[in-house]
């Protein structure tokens, strides 16, 4: 028996970790123990992991090694600021006002995500953004990894009725960075409320990011996240948007530059409860070397739910012949007055556009560089915040040219 | 400026050229003839370094140089231009930011200065006019839902930004209307010079009377059997291929 215990990847995981400082009821702590307790690494039999194997974890030494990360790190220039460096919040170098960063107790675990109660009991930052009706800001969490660390921030946006909110969720890493990120975020958007997520992966080539969002949408509000898994062994993110009132507007847009060895997955759902919604996700990307990709995007129309209008993409290219995409789009319409589409395609570089470009004078880099941004442009194009559309448009710039 | 001597070339192992010859010098006009298939289009492509089609004999000798050891690019930077008969679309990417980075890297293998954001917006507006290209045209996706006629004069409006000495138009004639030939036409002998010279390609002899040419080859069954001067397109035009097909037969 023992030996089957000590077999348990969650407890080899867990000993590694140092449990969180921060206050979590006992009954919280207990759920998150007992929901750890009875699972394990998720395995290829499991739906939901089938394509994306988190063994890997294990082997992150997690060492506290540094490794320098040299690039100014934050994009935006006027919002406010939270630094996360290694996993721990930053108070001096934190513009926290309207931030609440320190906790009476953490809010308590309501999801059934063994990384979200991992995350729970090894919380390295607790942070709360609330967006009050008069106000329209933006705040740039900063997440640096310096050194090989466990990063497990736990993150809660509030935007309130009439609000509206920009949040650019930034994690940056050094190159070589081996760090084990693993983040739960949790919105609010409530009626009339617009808010924004834009989240920045650019993790370095060994660290493993595993993120969730669960958001709600409350009436006549609109909520947009685009998502920019930019580099990193392994990043998987979940993206869970519960409308739950009409009249919403949903968006969700992600471009992923994948090369080497990296692994990504984005799991996106969208649960249509009610009637006269609109929601359209768009993702696209490239894949180059061994990298590997997997997409899965999930639209519920529940039964009452009429007149929804819901729309989803996606759309992936091959660089190189070793690289390899699973993309599956699953729309579960259960009620008969809408309108839905999926599409999935995944190609190479048009051959002749390249040989067009190239009988013009253009390097075969340059021609296929040029049809890339030109791909992933797409996407940009629906990013309203020029700050995070340009930082991006450089960085798929430089994965080019390193 | 351009030597091709006895060039055969294979597409997935079907010979269509068969020991082509042809001279090229500066200041001239060549036409290229001929009936479907003859291999007038795999001229176009081995010209321009299509990789489906694999020189099997013969020597092409641009300018000094060895054409066949060249990529695409290098041709361009040589100064060999190839205007497509069916010009590709783009989504997405902006026809002048190409022909700008098209441009530099040409100046860059030649060890030129990138050409100044003032320099080469000047140029546009000087070009475009040559084919009556809107300049909003100009800016737009390559070629994406650019008309027939449009598509043509992007072509030309292209070469006339990147100044080649040696022009292959390739059926650029096709699916013109008048008034757009005419246009092009008028493009390409602007640009004429005792410096460059053209090869145009064509099954039709409607283009040659916009655009004159010194010299009009026949291309039959994968050579040139027959060279005249424009007298011969009108002939060509009048009787048709079958007399060239004849006389080929019995020779």
């Amino acid at each position: 028996m023992d030996e089957v215990l000590t077999q348990n990847k969650f407890d080899i995981l867990r000993k590694r970790l140092s449990p969180t400082l921060l206050p979590i009821s006992e009954i919280s702590k207990g759920k998150a123990e007992d929901l750890l307790a009875t699972s394990d690494f998720p395995t290829r039999k499991n739906e939901a992991w089938k394509y994306t194997n988190v063994n890997g974890l294990n082997k992150l030494l997690l060492d506290g090694e540094s490794s320098d990360l040299t690039k100014p790190k934050s994009i935006t220039k006027s919002a406010e600021k939270v630094y996360i460096i290694n996993g721990q919040v930053s108070k001096d170098q934190s513009d926290v006002s309207g931030i609440k960063t320190s906790w009476v107790e953490l809010p308590e675990l309501h999801t059934e995500e063994s990384f979200d109660a991992l995350n729970l009991l090894y919380c390295t930052a607790g942070i709360e953004l609330t967006f009050e009706e008069t106000e329209n800001k933006t705040v740039e969490l900063v997440f640096e990894n310096t050194t090989n660390s466990a990063v497990f921030p736990r993150i809660f946006i509030q935007c309130n009725k009439g609000a509206k909110g920009t949040v650019v969720l930034n994690f940056q890493s050094a190159e070589k960075n081996a760090s084990f990120i693993n983040v739960s975020t949790f919105v609010d958007v409530e009626e009339n409320a617009n808010l924004s997520i834009h989240k920045i992966q650019k993790n370095g080539t060994q660290s493993f990011d595993l993120q969730r969002e669960y958001v709600n949408q409350a009436a006549n509000s609109v909520f947009t996240i685009n998502t920019f898994p930019l580099s990193g062994r392994m990043t998987r993110n979940d993206l869970v948007i519960n409308v739950n009132g009409s009249n919403c507007e949903t968006f969700m847009n992600g471009a992923y530059t994948l090369k080497g060895k990296s692994h990504c997955d984005n799991h996106t759902t969208v649960d249509h409860k009610v009637a006269h919604c609109y929601s359209k996700e768009l993702y696209k990307g490239v894949i180059d070397d061994r990298a590997t990709n997997v997409f899965n995007g999930k639209v519920f129309v529940r039964k009452d739910a009429q007149k929804i209008n819901a729309f989803q993409s996606n759309a992936n290219i091959l660089l190189s012949e070793t690289g390899s995409v699973n993309s599956k789009p699953e729309l579960e319409i259960y009620a008969d007055d809408v309108k839905c589409s999926h599409g999935s395609t995944t190609g190479q570089l048009d051959d002749e556009a390249v040989f067009y470009l190239r009988s013009r004078g253009l390097s075969e880099k340059s021609a296929k560089e040029l049809l890339v941004k030109a791909f992933l442009g797409e996407v940009l194009e629906e990013v309203d915040n020029e700050e995070v559309s340009s930082y991006v448009e450089q960085e798929i710039e430089n994965h080019f040219s390193a | 400026m351009i030597e091709i001597k006895n060039v055969h070339a294979n597409i997935e192992g079907k010979e269509i050229l068969k020991g082509l010859n042809l001279t090229v010098n500066a200041g001239e006009v060549h036409a290229i003839m001929g009936p479907n298939g003859a291999g007038k289009s795999t001229l176009a492509s081995i010209l321009a370094g299509r990789e489906e089609y694999e020189v099997t004999q013969g020597s092409i000798t641009f300018e000094g140089e060895d054409l066949l050891e060249l990529d695409t690019e290098e041709r361009a930077h040589a100064g060999l231009f190839l205007a497509f008969q069916y010009p590709v679309e783009i989504p997405g990417v902006s026809n002048v930011n190409f022909l700008r980075t098209a441009i530099n890297e040409t100046r860059d293998a030649k060890g030129e200065d990138p050409i100044s954001a003032k320099d080469f917006m000047a140029l546009v507006r000087e070009k475009s006019k040559i084919v009556e290209l809107d300049s909003k045209l100009a800016s737009r996706a390559v070629n994406e839902g650019f008309s027939g006629g449009e598509k043509k004069r992007n072509e030309i409006f292209q070469m006339a930004m990147l100044n080649p000495k040696l022009a292959v138009l390739d059926e650029t004639d096709s699916g013109l209307d008048i008034d757009a030939l005419r246009i092009v036409a008028k493009g390409v002998n602007s640009l004429k010079s005792s410096d460059n010279a053209s090869i145009v390609i064509t099954h039709y002899q409607r283009l040659l009377d916009y655009i004159v040419p010194d010299y009009v080859h026949v291309l039959y069954d994968g050579k040139i059997v027959k060279t005249g001067n424009k007298d011969l397109a009108l002939e060509l035009e009048k009787k048709g291929y079958d007399w060239i097909k004849e006389e080929t037969q019995v020779g």
